[in-house]
């Protein structure tokens, strides 16, 4: 073997080095391209999220990080070590993956699924890390149940307690909380936050915007290739200019005249008769100036603020863009 | 890193606590030994009384080679879920992102289906050898225990459970339904079967010669069998079902029409349909007219190929597999009206594996 340039002992996965480093892969199919020229970056003990709609090639990029399919072009090193067929044991020894589906044998027991796995890991102590994955997961009193008799949230937290037996370095949680009530979502959250704590790498993808924008301290949004990546309220700055929404008691005979040329406004338009969002680049200038010209004009102003964005706007967005291009 | 033990343990430990919660597997190892020790019991009791020396020992050879049918079958049933089976109940990932090797994960399957097998085979003939020697008159005694039958019957056990093993894995590996891997699995044990068979009919004389023959053939196919199918379990082409699968369906969907038409010109009515529920082969067809590529049809699908008159050749086809190729005469103006289907049956669908022009199935409506 030429073990010696590439074998296991020679990355150490030092602190300071990237969790993932990923450059310009891709993953071609025979007749589809999962995901194009993707790059990015994550750092050690970071909760990196990966949002994007149904097909967007969230599932393939982590089976790719997680050495189940090799990538078509690119490169990438995932724990430390490189992404190369070779290092397959290694990596797969330092991460861990929560699937889409949970996978479990149905017609074995909680405990019984887990320590076949920990066999597979070729872990010391079976019984004893067993039990801890359980406990970390809130199901230790179940550990002697069918898993055929399990609901599918609870099926889904002995998915996770499984991810968790090798300790991994990188944990890969795909759509983690996908079919689960508010409560066992909350339960997720609250795990995925005391891995952060432990220094556990997280790559977390999601449909569910309001829990990357809660967990995550950054996020990509990819739609085949990346669109955009970086930390939620980032992300939304980038996305959207600061805007104001204004509404009077009356729809505005003469908007463009009261709206066009005052401080720092660089567009409008009319939402609904009497509502009108105007583009800012400023909001501090732009706000004054245009109560003072809705008034100087006799308008009734009932209300004058700031527009939010949620993560979510940024997505739909960005979504949007995306199947227009494809439309034009 | 290094073949690990421990791991090959997991898997055939998992399996052997998944076959005892498993109805079907437990009435089929229920089943198969009751079947297949009646009849030489029987035999040994009743039938034998008759014999001269030398047709006695032929026949008491006979019922114990009758036997050996549960190592010939049981395996095949267990091993044909062996990767099929993890990928219907969506475990197939979960075992793929742990470091297991595909020795390890091969060795584990087969393990699980060998042991239980090795287990009944070696019990019903025990048992067999036991009530023989317990009840049944001298000289069948000495004929059984004389001889090599004994020693036949512990080698070829686990040489033909191997056989078994591969076939059923081998197939599991390829298929995408559990259904059509049980099937074609125990299909493959046939040839298996048929030796014994002859054996049985007398139609193969069983000397010393063709039984060390038939276990060196054995042995060696169990070894070649074992490398082609670990490279076979390879992540890639288990998780995504692709790998050393050419792209094949690369022409365009779109009817093409770059053929003179000559007159009126004449049209080709294509239209896909079975009347069984299920296909077994699904994908789209691609329609060949004159050798050129001119479109495809899906399930259900028509397509209509606008021709000139005269001799022409039409052939459905997927991949490597197709109809036969067939002639069409056409007049000026004439609208010929075809239909297609895939192949329902399994047999013919075996069939197909070798003349590949069984696969689909195109007719004149
Ligand atoms: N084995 C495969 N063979 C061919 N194409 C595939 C394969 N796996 C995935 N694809 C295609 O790659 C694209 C990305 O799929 P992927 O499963 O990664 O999406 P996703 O972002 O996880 O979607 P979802 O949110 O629905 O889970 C899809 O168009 C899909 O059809
Ligand atoms: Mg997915």
């Amino acid at each position: 073997m030429t073990g010696v340039k590439r074998g296991a002992r020679s990355f150490a996965g030092s602190a300071d080095q990237p969790a993932i480093v990923v450059e310009g892969l891709s993953k071609r199919f025979e007749r589809r391209t999962a995901f194009e020229d993707v790059s990015f970056e994550v750092g050690r003990g970071e909760v990196f999220g990966f949002l994007g709609p149904n097909g967007a090639g969230k599932t393939t990029i982590v089976r790719t990080l997680g050495t189940l399919l090799a990538p078509s072009t690119g490169w990438a090193t995932v724990a430390g070590v490189p992404l190369l067929p070779e290092n397959g044991v290694v990596i797969r020894e330092r991460i861990s993956i929560m699937p889409e589906s949970p996978g479990l044998y149905l017609r074995l027991t909680v405990s019984e699924n887990l320590e076949c796995f920990a066999g597979l890991y070729q872990l010391d102590d079976v019984t004893q890390r067993v039990a801890r994955a359980l406990r970390a997961v809130n199901l230790l009193d179940r550990a002697g149940d069918l898993c055929s008799a399990l609901s599918k949230g609870l099926r889904q937290r002995v998915a996770l307690a499984r991810a968790l037996l090798n300790e991994p370095e990188v944990l890969f949680l795909d759509e983690p909380t996908s079919g689960l009530d508010p409560v066992a979502s909350r339960e997720v959250h609250g795990l995925i936050t005391s891995l952060r704590e432990r220094g556990v790498t997280i790559f977390l993808t999601t449909h569910r915007l309001d829990e990357a924008e809660r967990l995550c301290d950054r996020v990509a949004i990819l739609n085949t290739t990346l669109r955009l990546i970086g930390r939620p309220d980032e992300l939304r700055e980038k996305l959207f200019r600061q805007s104001l929404e204004v509404r009077t008691r009356e729809p505005l005979a003469d908007a463009a005249r009261l709206f066009e040329g005052r401080a720092a406004v660089e567009g409008w338009r009319e939402l609904s008769p009497g509502v009108y969002a105007l583009a800012v680049s400023n909001h501090d200038l732009a706000a004054p100036d245009v109560v003072r010209a809705l008034v100087a004009a006799g308008v009734d102003v009932l209300s004058i603020a700031e527009s939010r964005h949620s993560l979510e706007d940024v997505y739909l967005e960005l979504i949007d863009e995306d199947v227009e291009a494809r439309r034009r | 890193m290094t073949f690990s033990w421990r791991r090959v343990r997991a898997i055939a430990v998992k399996e052997l606590r998944d076959y005892r919660r498993n109805h079907f597997i437990v009435a089929t190892m229920t089943a198969l030994p009751l079947i297949f020790i009646t009849l030489p019991l029987v035999q040994v009791f009743n039938a034998f009384g008759h014999l001269n020396r030398t047709n006695l020992n032929l026949h008491v050879g006979l019922s114990m080679l009758y036997m050996l049918l549960i190592p010939a079958f049981m395996p095949s049933t267990l091993s044909a879920y062996a990767i099929v089976g993890e990928r219907e109940q969506g475990t197939l990932e979960a075992i793929l992102i742990t470091p297991i090797r595909r020795e390890e994960l091969l060795i584990g399957k087969a393990l699980a289906a060998l042991i239980p097998t090795l287990a009944i085979a070696y019990a019903v003939f025990g048992i067999f050898l036991a009530a023989a020697a317990l009840f049944a008159q001298g000289d069948v005694v000495s004929a059984i225990f004389s001889g090599t039958h004994v020693l036949v019957q512990l080698l070829f056990t686990p040489l033909l459970a191997g056989w078994g093993i591969w076939v059923g894995i081998a197939v599991s590996t390829r298929s995408r339904d559990v259904r059509v891997a049980q099937q074609l699995s125990t299909l493959g044990t046939l040839p298996i079967v048929a030796v014994l068979a002859l054996m049985s009919l007398n139609i193969l004389a069983v000397s010393a010669a063709v039984a060390v023959a038939f276990a060196a053939a054995l042995l060696v196919i169990d070894l070649l069998a074992w490398r082609v199918v670990a490279s076979w379990l390879d992540r890639e082409r288990l998780v995504s079902g692709e790998r050393g699968r050419r792209s094949r369906l690369e022409a365009p969907t779109a009817a093409v029409t770059n053929f003179e038409v000559v007159g009126a010109g004449a049209r080709i009515s294509l239209v896909r349909k079975s009347n069984v529920v299920a296909e077994l082969r699904r994908q789209p067809f691609r329609v060949v007219l004159d050798g050129v590529d001119v479109g495809s049809i899906a399930t259900k699908g028509t397509l209509e190929v606008p021709t000139g008159p005269g001799p022409h050749t039409l052939q459905v086809r997927i991949g490597r597999y197709s109809s036969r190729t067939v002639r069409i005469e056409l007049a000026d103006g004439e609208v010929a009206h075809y239909r297609c289907s895939g192949g329902v049956i399994w047999p013919l669908y075996v069939a197909s594996l070798l003349k590949t022009d069984l696969a689909l199935v195109l007719t004149r409506a």
